[in-house]
């Protein structure tokens, strides 16, 4: 199994504080991991770090996708190269519609692998095909992009991007916070639906909850800027029980 | 202190005027010339001093000499000269060529009158009314010609008006002064368009004056737009009267312009009167535009909405002043006004004042300024998606200086608009 996302011994601060403290992770083709831990700890950073926040200093490590070192590529050739993050709070854009930035954001990806652009029709039908998995409503298309959209929707949309994109690795940065009961079913459906052996997906959540839907080869814990302990499907099942002091506790001692 | 240049050339180009019209000077309209030359001279050029001219400095303008032209133009047709605006082919065109009227275009419908101000009666033009800018005054003064625009009552107009200001300009740099006047009869409708071109590459001065009246359930729209004028100094006074149940549109767009003083006023004077008073600045380089706006709710019942978007790159630089009176009487008026400023550069400013007035107390009214950078949040979301900065910015900020232009009535100079302001903003084809 060759490794899609290596990350070694990485190190970022923000305003001289440093939030991740050497995080070590490896994703392989057809993984999924999900990524737990208190809120606080540094998961939405290690998020924004991947996709290239320039914010986030990284003072220490590295990340390799697919090889490649991602802290050289601008955010825009670090999607083009195949990584995509599904934001815990997508921003709201008014006056540019979903559908003509999807189009731009699709061609610039066409663009960087040498592709034509899909003409209008194709794109249409790409668009169309794309919000079943989600199960969205076209009117969405040409409103501005999230704005006005419930959290719920703003989350949908995100996993609607992600189908337009396909990306080799998806940070999904707690996708779940917001759907209502069969929403979170729907959405988990989409992002199964868009695994393939060479794709992998990180899943950042609170819940074990969307874990029975998107079920994890890997669960790990993130705390106070490290992943603390790594494990398989059942951590999830025990921090579900028994929340995370346990494992502070733990780390503690071993500290 | 010594007189300033350009009040003498003012004075003198009047003196000439004067002396033009020997034999003419005891008409109404000389008289009426004559008092606004006193207005004129009793304002004097503006200094930074005084209220209205507070962060805009005329004295690099007033400084240097410029040479009145009523009657100058190379030769060639119009159309050497100005470029065709997509939409308005089928406009009726009326060119202003350094002053003097030339019509061209498709032919004027039933109801409609256009004529040069000389073939005006005095009451056609009501010129005691002074506009308070010293140099819609000074205009008012120099203008032997300019034209009015009657549409009689219950006629839509088909087409729209398209008034082109055309200077050409010498070594020297010209003066041009210019008057307007378009009248909507008692539930009629017209749209006119308003566009500045400078020919030549030296400097242009050019003051101008409308002066708009909307009938009783009338509509009209007035769209001034300075797009190929990178030389012209422009200041400008809009005026417009609206009776009962009428609507009037104003809409300033300056994509390319050296420096711009718009002042729109819009009187609201019969009761269900609307008024709505639009502005788009794109601006770089070190490109200046100015607007004043005023908004006088005189009676109950009135709408008014103003809405101003200014983008600024390079070391331009912007002045929005909204004031809104509210008079006593003028019980549940609503009028809202908002203007934003989006900064790309360090070096641009912008200075946004709004003013309410309200003497009412029954009434709705709300003001927002706002003058920021480009949310990174948002660009960094685009980028994350796999668009270039660069396309990011481009994208986020036609976004935002769209909105305005939306507002527009005419469909395809509206896609032009949009198409010019992509272009400028490095959007085009996002
Ligand atoms: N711009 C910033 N300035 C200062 N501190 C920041 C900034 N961004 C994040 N932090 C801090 O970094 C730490 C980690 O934040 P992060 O958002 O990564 O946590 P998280 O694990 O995603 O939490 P949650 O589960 O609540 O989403 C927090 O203490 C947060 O306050
Ligand atoms: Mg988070």
């Amino acid at each position: 199994m060759s490794s899609l996302l290596e990350i070694k011994n990485l190190h970022a601060s923000i305003e001289d504080r440093e939030i991740l403290k050497g995080v070590d992770l490896v994703v392989h083709a057809g993984e999924v991991h999900a990524i737990m831990g208190p809120n606080g700890s540094g998961k939405s950073t290690l998020a924004s770090v991947l996709a290239g926040k320039e914010d986030y200093t990284v003072t220490e490590g590295s990340i390799l996708l697919n090889g490649k070192d991602l802290m050289e590529l601008s955010p825009e050739d670090r999607s083009h190269e195949g990584l995509f993050l599904a934001f815990q709070y997508p921003v709201e854009i008014p006056g540019v519609s979903t559908a003509n930035f999807l189009k731009t954001a699709v061609n610039e990806h066409r663009a960087y692998r040498g592709d034509e652009p899909l003409d209008p029709g194709a794109f249409l039908a790409l668009m169309k095909e794309k919000m079943k998995l989600v199960e969205m409503d076209p009117s969405f298309l040409q409103r501005s992009l999230n704005e006005g959209f419930s959290g719920g929707e703003k989350k949908r949309n995100e996993i609607f991007q992600m189908a337009m994109l396909e990306p080799t690795l998806a940070v999904l940065d707690e996708t779940d916070s917001g759907l209502d009961i069969d929403a979170l079913r729907i959405v988990a459906g989409g992002v199964n639906a868009l695994r393939t052996p060479n794709n992998a997906t990180v899943v950042i959540t609170h819940y074990q909850r969307l874990l029975d839907y998107i079920v994890p080869d890997v669960v790990h814990v993130l705390w106070n800027g490290r992943i603390v302990r790594s494990g398989d499907k059942s951590l999830a099942l025990e921090l579900e029980k028994r929340g995370y002091d346990w494992i502070k506790n733990e780390t503690a001692v071993e500290a | 202190m010594s007189t300033l240049p350009l009040a003498t050339n003012i004075q003198d180009a009047f003196d000439a005027l004067a002396t033009a019209m020997y034999g003419t000077s005891a008409e109404p309209f000389h008289s009426a010339r004559k008092a606004a030359m006193d207005g004129f001279n009793e304002r004097g050029i503006p200094t930074t001093r005084h209220e209205e001219w507070k962060y805009t400095n005329v004295m690099p303008i007033a400084a240097k000499t410029w040479r009145h032209v009523q009657n100058v133009w190379s030769d060639g047709t119009i159309t050497d000269h100005v470029h065709p605006v997509p939409g308005l082919q089928n406009a009726i065109g009326i060119v202003l060529r350094n002053g003097i009227i030339h019509l061209t275009g498709s032919t004027i419908p039933d109801g409609v009158e256009i004529m040069p101000l000389s073939s005006a009666s005095v009451e056609d033009v009501n010129e005691s009314d002074l506009h308070d800018n010293p140099f819609a005054v000074a205009a008012m003064a120099l203008s032997s010609e300019g034209v009015l625009v009657r549409v009689a009552d219950n006629v839509q107009c088909p087409h729209t008006i398209h008034v082109m200001v055309c200077g050409e300009t010498d070594d020297d740099g010209i003066l041009l002064t210019t008057r307007v006047f378009v009248s909507a009869g008692r539930n009629a409708q017209v749209d006119v368009i308003e566009t500045h071109h400078t020919l030549g590459g030296a400097d242009l001065l050019s003051l101008g004056v409308c002066s708009a009246v909307v009938h009783e359930g009338a509509r009209m729209s007035y769209v001034k737009i300075i797009d190929d004028a990178s030389a012209l100094h422009h200041i400008g006074q809009l005026t417009a009267r609206v009776e009962r149940s009428g609507t009037f549109a104003s809409h300033s767009i300056n994509l390319n312009a050296g420096f711009v003083r718009n002042d729109a006023q819009i009187k609201l004077a019969g009761e269900l009167s609307q008024g709505f008073l639009y502005g788009t600045s794109i601006l770089d380089g070190v490109q200046y535009v100015d607007n004043h706006t005023v908004v006088d709710h005189m009676v109950p019942h009135c709408h008014s909405e103003e809405l101003y978007k200014g983008v600024y790159n390079g070391a331009s630089a912007g002045v929005f002043n909204g004031k809104i009176f509210v008079r006593p009487q003028a019980q549940k008026t609503t009028a809202y006004q908002s203007s934003h400023s989006l900064l790309l550069s360090g070096k641009a400013q912008v200075n946004a004042k709004p003013q309410l007035e309200i003497w009412a107390d029954d009434v709705k009214c709300s003001h927002g300024a706002t003058t920021g950078q480009l949310n990174e949040d948002a660009v960094f979301y685009l980028q994350a998606r796999g668009l270039e900065r660069s396309k990011a910015v481009a994208m986020l900020t036609n976004a935002f200086a769209a909105e305005v232009l939306e507002k527009l009535p005419h469909g395809e100079l509206k896609n032009h608009l949009l198409q010019r302001l992509a272009d400028k903003l490095g959007a085009a084809g996002l």
